[in-house]
């Protein structure tokens, strides 16, 4: 009888295991990527191919035509909201396509509801048992992670063999904008967003000695001169930006990261004497008065020496003359790189079966038809799109100055076109990160703790996230 | 006759069996399964490597901190709240009045959602917290006890304050499941409390001790979520448990190394309740001869 348990038991164990190891997948030979699998014989046409060719062997890729796989399947979407340039496009690609279904799974509806942990949760459970969608938006994922894991699939064999990809219709700046050392891209943006900074026109026509052709400017430079302009101004209710001291020094820390966090070698330096100088800076100056906590919006007179404001509006402010703002530029980094957002990209997941039929989708993405729609909100990728973007947003700001447009649409476009192509990285920093920064700051700022503990806890903390 | 025995020994199996498939099905089967993780590099990739997994465990400074944290609160709650309870008990049963209302303060805290207990701990213990205020009164400097080295103290006091009612509860019916002949039989004897302690109290709960006991391992794994909520997946130091490992594991997709420590705690939890059994199973016979 025992005899017979053990038997049993021995069994279930040796059943599970090699159910376990049959899950679609074999082990990776492909050396030089990194984590990402190699599908077993018979799945999609062109994926092997492609995969061959990645990494290590160029010469190769560029010898390899691409082929288009046969389109018919199916392609599953996971966003955490619903996009309205998302549901347009599998609408209109199942049409030209009518053997393909597009399913979009959001998992919310609305971008009212805050639900990212538990997106991610939800997501890692799917992607852990398998069943993940084959293309995944990037927004709220932490990139890194999932690109370590071999999550996504690199796409740097994609775009080389996708004929159309070229400078002559795209900015190639932006599609590759999130390649990483090794050379892979795991994510490839439809849209390329970007912060931008402006000063006050009024408190810049009484300064001097700024030249007027700057590309772009780091936060903190940017900081130093809205100081100077608070401080030379004679006018009262003058303040440095329409910011929190937890905004401003998200900002700050954005804008040198990596001198607190080496996300390669999984350094942290956030004990640091710069990172307590940092906060106590940052104190000193809501002390002094440099925010607006006082401001009564409606009934005072008030200036911000500068403003944050996003690409297509800041694009517009730049050439009126009555909003206000003057020197409206990129917002760049410490190190002079401006940085796309990673929140408008796509990737796929590595262990789809479609992953050709999924590039065929993102190919859509990235055609002139999809990027023309007014489906999608900001600068596009493709240069057709741009103008058509600029087009869109120029009626738009014109019509909201009552038909009295500043500048003139090519200048408006001329100017978008200029700040994309300054693009050259994509900010891929993993949103808890930051949460975690900005709510052990925010406890400094409030009083609840000292600079010296906000940073020790913060070093805690972050050692515990990347060496868990 | 025989048939109807039969058919008394089976209806209880059929029955059994009802509970056992579902234990089968949505633990046991997916347990076993999940075993695969463990010798793969990663899940996405699926490349076996053996025990690299739980090898690289034993180096990891996080889960062994873990381990340790771990151990060292079960060591010390687990008995501390097995004395505690079994004090309380006594008391209750001992008071002539009220004692219903008197055990009804010990369950409260079971029926107080943890997110709520939480919170009034986090503003006990808090830097200024209630805790510090108190103390400020005979002028000791605010202490972060959390952050502080009597974070394990802390969450000590906190799995005491949750659970002492539930086990006490136990104690309770244990207690009154001894007969009341034995005791005055001891009195006549002139026996005084201490011998009627060991020789008749303790007799007759042991088997209930086991279960207190047995209880109270299992609910000290529950303590994790109020020092989830207070700290958040990155505690200080001194309250990092194996939960913490385990559900950042989960976050970071690092299945192998959740399935590895998995299987090393099962294996430990295992060994423990089979220690325990093998314990009480050793001293009834003891105490029966």
């Amino acid at each position: 009888m025992r005899k017979g348990k053990s038997l049993l038991w021995v069994l279930l164990i040796a059943v599970s295991v090699l159910c376990g190891c049959g899950n679609g997948t074999v082990p990776e030979n492909n050396g030089g990527q990194s984590g990402a699998p190699v599908q077993e014989p018979g799945g999609a046409s062109g994926t092997e191919e492609c995969q061959g060719v990645q990494g290590k062997t160029p010469d190769i890729q560029e010898a390899v035509p691409y082929g288009q796989p046969e389109m018919k399947g199916e392609i599953t979407i996971s966003c955490l909201f619903e996009e309205e340039f998302l549901s347009a496009a599998a609408e209109q690609f199942m049409k030209r396509y009518p053997d393909i279904k597009v399913t979009v799974n959001s998992y919310k509806e609305s971008s009212g509801e805050s639900a990212v942990e538990d997106y991610r949760t939800y997501l890692n459970t799917k992607i852990m048992t398998g069943k993940a969608e084959d293309i995944l938006l990037t927004g709220f994922l932490p990139i890194t992670k999932y690109s370590e894991m071999g999550v996504f699939e690199d796409l740097s064999g994609y775009i080389q063999k996708t004929p159309e990809l070229n400078d002559e219709n795209y900015f190639m700046n932006v599609l590759q904008a999130a390649k990483v050392d090794s050379g892979e891209i795991y994510i490839v943006p439809y849209m390329a967003r970007f912060d931008t900074l402006a000063f006050s026109a009024e408190l810049m026509s009484e300064h001097s000695g700024i030249e007027n052709d700057i590309r772009g400017i780091c936060f903190g430079t940017a900081m130093d001169l809205a100081k100077q302009l608070v401080d030379e101004t004679d006018k009262s209710n003058a303040f440095l930006i329409q910011m929190n001291e937890v905004s401003y020094a998200h900002y700050l820390i954005k804008d040198s990261i990596g001198q607190f966090i080496d996300v390669d070698s999984k350094k942290v330096n956030l004990d640091s004497a710069e990172y307590i100088a940092l906060l106590e800076s940052v104190k000193a100056l809501s002390e002094k008065g440099y925010f607006d906590s006082e401001i009564d919006f409606y009934n005072m007179e008030y200036y911000f020496a500068a403003e944050c404001d996003y690409d297509v509006q800041a694009a517009y402010y730049s050439m009126d003359t009555k909003s206000g703002t003057n020197y409206c530029m990129p917002l760049t980094d410490a190190e002079g790189r401006t940085l796309m957002k990673s929140n408008s990209c796509v990737a796929i997941n590595s262990a789809s079966e479609n992953k050709d039929l999924a590039w065929e989708f993102i190919r859509y993405l990235l055609s002139d038809e999809a990027q023309t729609s007014p489906s999608f909100h900001g600068p596009t990728v493709s240069r057709k799109g741009l103008e058509a973007a600029a087009e869109r947003y120029y009626a738009f700001y014109k019509e909201g100055n009552g038909g009295a447009g500043f500048g003139s649409q090519a200048e408006y476009k001329a100017i978008l076109e200029s700040w994309v192509e300054q693009i050259n990285g994509c900010d891929t920093l993993d949103s808890s990160i930051t949460d975690l920064i900005d709510e052990e700051n925010s406890k400094y700022f409030s009083g609840r703790q000292t600079a010296e503990d906000t940073a020790r806890r913060l070093q805690r903390q972050l050692e515990q996230y990347f060496n868990e | 006759m025989i048939k109807k025995r039969k058919r008394n020994r089976i209806l209880p199996c059929m029955m059994l069996l009802i509970s056992l498939a579902g234990f089968c099905f949505f633990y046991l089967i997916p347990f076993l399964l999940s075993f695969s993780y463990s010798v793969m590099d990663n899940p996405v990739s699926g490349k076996f490597c053996g025990m690299l997994n739980y090898k690289a465990l034993f180096q990891n400074v996080y889960f062994l901190r873990g381990i340790k944290n771990t151990a060292w609160f079960m060591a010390v709650s687990i008995p501390l709240n097995v004395v505690l309870s079994l004090c309380a008990a006594i008391v209750v049963r001992k008071m002539k009045a009220h004692s219903n209302y008197f055990s009804l303060v010990f369950l409260i805290p079971l029926a107080i959602p943890s997110a709520t207990s939480a919170f009034f701990w986090e503003n006990f213990f808090g830097l200024h917290g209630t805790l510090n205020r108190f103390l400020w009164i005979f002028r000791v400097e605010d202490i972060d006890w959390l952050e502080s080295s009597y974070g394990m103290a802390v969450m000590v006091i906190i799995f005491i304050w949750k659970n002492v009612g539930y086990n006490m509860a136990l104690f309770i019916s244990g207690l009154g499941s001894i007969p009341e002949e034995y005791y005055e039989c001891a009195d006549v004897e002139g026996a005084g409390r201490l011998w009627k302690f060991r020789n008749i109290t303790y007799v007759y709960l042991t088997p209930i001790t086991f279960l207190v006991l047995i209880m109270t391992f299992v609910n000290s794994f529950k303590v994790f979520k109020e020092i989830y909520i207070m700290t958040g997946e990155y505690p200080p130091d001194s309250l990092y448990v194996l939960q913490h490992y385990m559900n950042n594991m989960f976050l970071s997709l690092n299945y192998s190394k959740l399935v590895s420590a998995t299987y090393i705690l099962t294996i430990v939890i295992v060994l423990f309740v089979v220690c325990i059994f093998r314990a009480e199973r050793k001293l009834s016979e003891d105490l029966h001869y």
